[in-house]
């Protein structure tokens, strides 16, 4: 059997293959370490890391709905000296790529994170979560809005070496206009989307059903509007995307493939099933032999119209 | 040690109204799960629901390779829970959590474990250690209660285990009336808890573990209460099932499927 390239690069980001794990859905890799080899992953986006800990928001955080899930967490997190010192070391030990999901309220706040972990030992990247639909308290909402990306990204390039991801919120009206705000501004790398607001309620009860009112939707229910939104930003601009949003096996993650992104990230799926990455990952493989394609690169983007008569 | 596989289904019985004992091969399971930890299950094939849920551990057979959980079809999981038959399968995630705590010296203890419906398995596996670590079963008190005689769960298998059993139903269907708490201020009333070094052992319904958290704290009592919540992973990331708790420095929140689902009462914030 003819080996088959998995390894992706991602402008200055190289991965040996192009099946990562989404930011929140993962931990910080310890929590899996028993269950699936993570040196076969091809990174982990740590869950999102604020420059001091967050207790995240009150329960009910976290809510089924029909083939999704919203959630309000709200960030918490151990915030990023304790990152460092406590979860870092043990994600050293392996060989996938170790992205780090940043989220700050302010420029500031951005920026002291992207300096702190500029240069530390066992960080690959750096994914600027600028899209955060349970953090509107206060902040800034950078992520719906083109010039405070595009402000925020060019600020956090200044103050890291590293491969820079930005995460995109698909809460717009033109998500084409955030994606190149941020590619202006100086990012390496797009990953889309970030979940969906929505909300939920118990019409027995007539309450709401989070206590945040609001949430993100992810899960099977927003694969549909995340792959248009890959493919829409794959057009649009020139950068590697990593694409997310309802991947829950290897046909989801090679659709994304096929709509332009490099990489695909396992968001939701984690949680249904364990071992949802490395399922993934064998069935993109299988894929690419199945179709004769020699390299993963080859497929990317390459989507074409429908045929008429094609609908069976 | 624990695992993530699909496990087949070895039986799948009623034993009560509505109410079934499912059967499971999975080594890993029968030879490791402790009283109190749990297991994430799943049934469906597709994404409705979309979760897998957790059953606490009810039995194990080591010897064989099994072990079982008992529910109550109530819902969709549930429902198609029930249907499943023998040679089929199911995926299992497990085992998770920690375990209740025994207090020692545990002969000298008297073990009061306090079971609201679906609360009791758990308690039925720490009941059966404490049996077979030779603690005397004069010193074991199992209240066991329900809104109804059909929702009483696990009752035959405490009365098999010959602990001191009190059954307890808000509408007098089984046992005597009441909630347990009533079952308890009976037996304080009797001076069986006062003199005794006690531990208070609690699973069922939130409001429940908070009626018994609150009858333990003001007698004294230490006490340990597994927590009941929605638990979309069960491997402590997705962060959905948080528990609130005092700190040193106010409050915070932690993780049921991995810090818990047992709490020690006087730690968990009551909302």
């Amino acid at each position: 059997m003819s080996e088959v390239k998995l390894s992706v690069k991602l402008g200055p980001l190289r991965l040996q293959n192009p099946v990562l794990v989404a930011s929140g859905t993962f931990g910080y890799g310890s929590e899996y370490a028993d269950l699936i080899d993570l040196n076969r992953l091809g990174g982990i986006m740590v869950k999102g890391t604020t420059l001091h800990p967050r207790a995240g928001n009150p329960m009910p955080r976290m809510v089924e709905t029909a083939a999704g899930c919203l959630n309000s967490i709200g960030l918490q997190n151990v915030g990023v000296e304790a990152f460092i010192r406590e979860k870092l070391p043990f994600l050293r030990q392996y060989r996938c790529a170790v992205i780090v999901n940043i989220a700050g309220d302010s420029y500031e706040e951005f920026e002291q994170l992207a300096e702190r972990l500029d240069g530390v030992e066992g960080v690959h990247a750096l994914e600027m979560n600028i899209s955060c639909p349970n953090q509107e308290k206060g902040g800034i909402h950078f992520g719906v809005d083109p010039e405070a990306t595009r402000e925020v990204v060019s600020r956090v390039r200044k103050r890291t070496r590293l491969p820079l991801i930005v995460k995109l919120s698909p809460n717009v009206t033109d998500i084409t206009m955030t994606a190149q705000a941020a590619v202006d501004g100086g990012a390496d790398i797009l990953s889309l989307v970030n979940t969906f607001v929505g909300t939920a309620i118990d019409a027995k009860t007539r309450r709401f059903k989070l206590a945040n009112i609001t949430g993100g939707l992810s899960g099977p229910a927003i694969k549909p509007l995340a792959l248009y939104m890959v493919w829409r930003v794959a057009r649009a601009v020139k950068v590697p995307i990593i694409g997310m949003g309802g991947i829950m096996n290897a046909t989801d993650a090679v659709e994304f493939l096929l709509a332009g992104a490099s990489a695909v990230a396992v968001g939701t799926a984690n949680y249904v099933n364990p071992h949802a990455s490395m399922e993934i990952l064998e069935g993109i493989e299988q894929y690419l032999r199945e179709q004769g394609e020699k390299d993963v690169k080859h497929i990317v983007g390459t989507v074409k119209r429908c045929k008429p008569g094609n609908e069976f | 040690m624990r695992c993530a596989e699909h496990c087949e289904v070895v039986a799948n019985r009623p034993v009560a109204t509505n109410q079934f004992e499912i059967e499971i091969h999975c080594p890993t399971v029968a030879l490791h799960a402790q009283p109190g930890q749990f297991v994430q299950m799943r049934v469906q094939s597709g994404y409705e629901p979309l979760f897998s849920r957790p059953f606490s551990v009810f039995r194990r057979f080591p010897e064989r390779g099994n072990f079982s959980v008992v529910y109550l079809v109530r819902g969709a999981f549930t429902q198609m829970l029930a249907r499943k038959k023998p040679g089929e399968s199911v995926f299992v995630v497990g085992p998770l959590g920690n375990r209740f705590l025994v207090a020692q010296p545990a002969n000298q203890v008297l073990h009061l474990l306090v079971a609201g419906g679906v609360g009791a398995p758990p308690l039925y596996l720490l009941a059966e250690e404490l049996v077979q670590t030779g603690v005397p079963r004069q010193k074991i008190v199992v209240v066991n209660g329900a809104r109804r005689q059909d929702l009483l769960v696990c009752q035959e298998h405490f009365a098999e285990l010959g602990v001191r059993l009190r059954t307890v139903t808000e509408d007098g269907s089984a046992g005597a009336k009441g909630k347990v708490t009533d079952a308890l201020k009976a037996l304080h009333g009797r001076g069986e808890l006062s003199g005794n070094r006690c531990q208070v052992y609690t699973c069922g319904p939130t409001a429940m573990l908070e009626a018994v958290a609150k009858f333990a704290q003001k007698h004294d009592l230490p006490c340990q209460v597994s927590v009941e919540t929605l638990m979309p992973c069960g491997l402590g990331v997705c962060l959905g099932c948080a528990v609130k708790v005092r700190t040193a420095n106010g409050t915070d929140y932690k993780r049921a499927c991995v810090d818990g689902p047992i709490f020690d009462a006087t730690e968990v914030v009551w909302e």
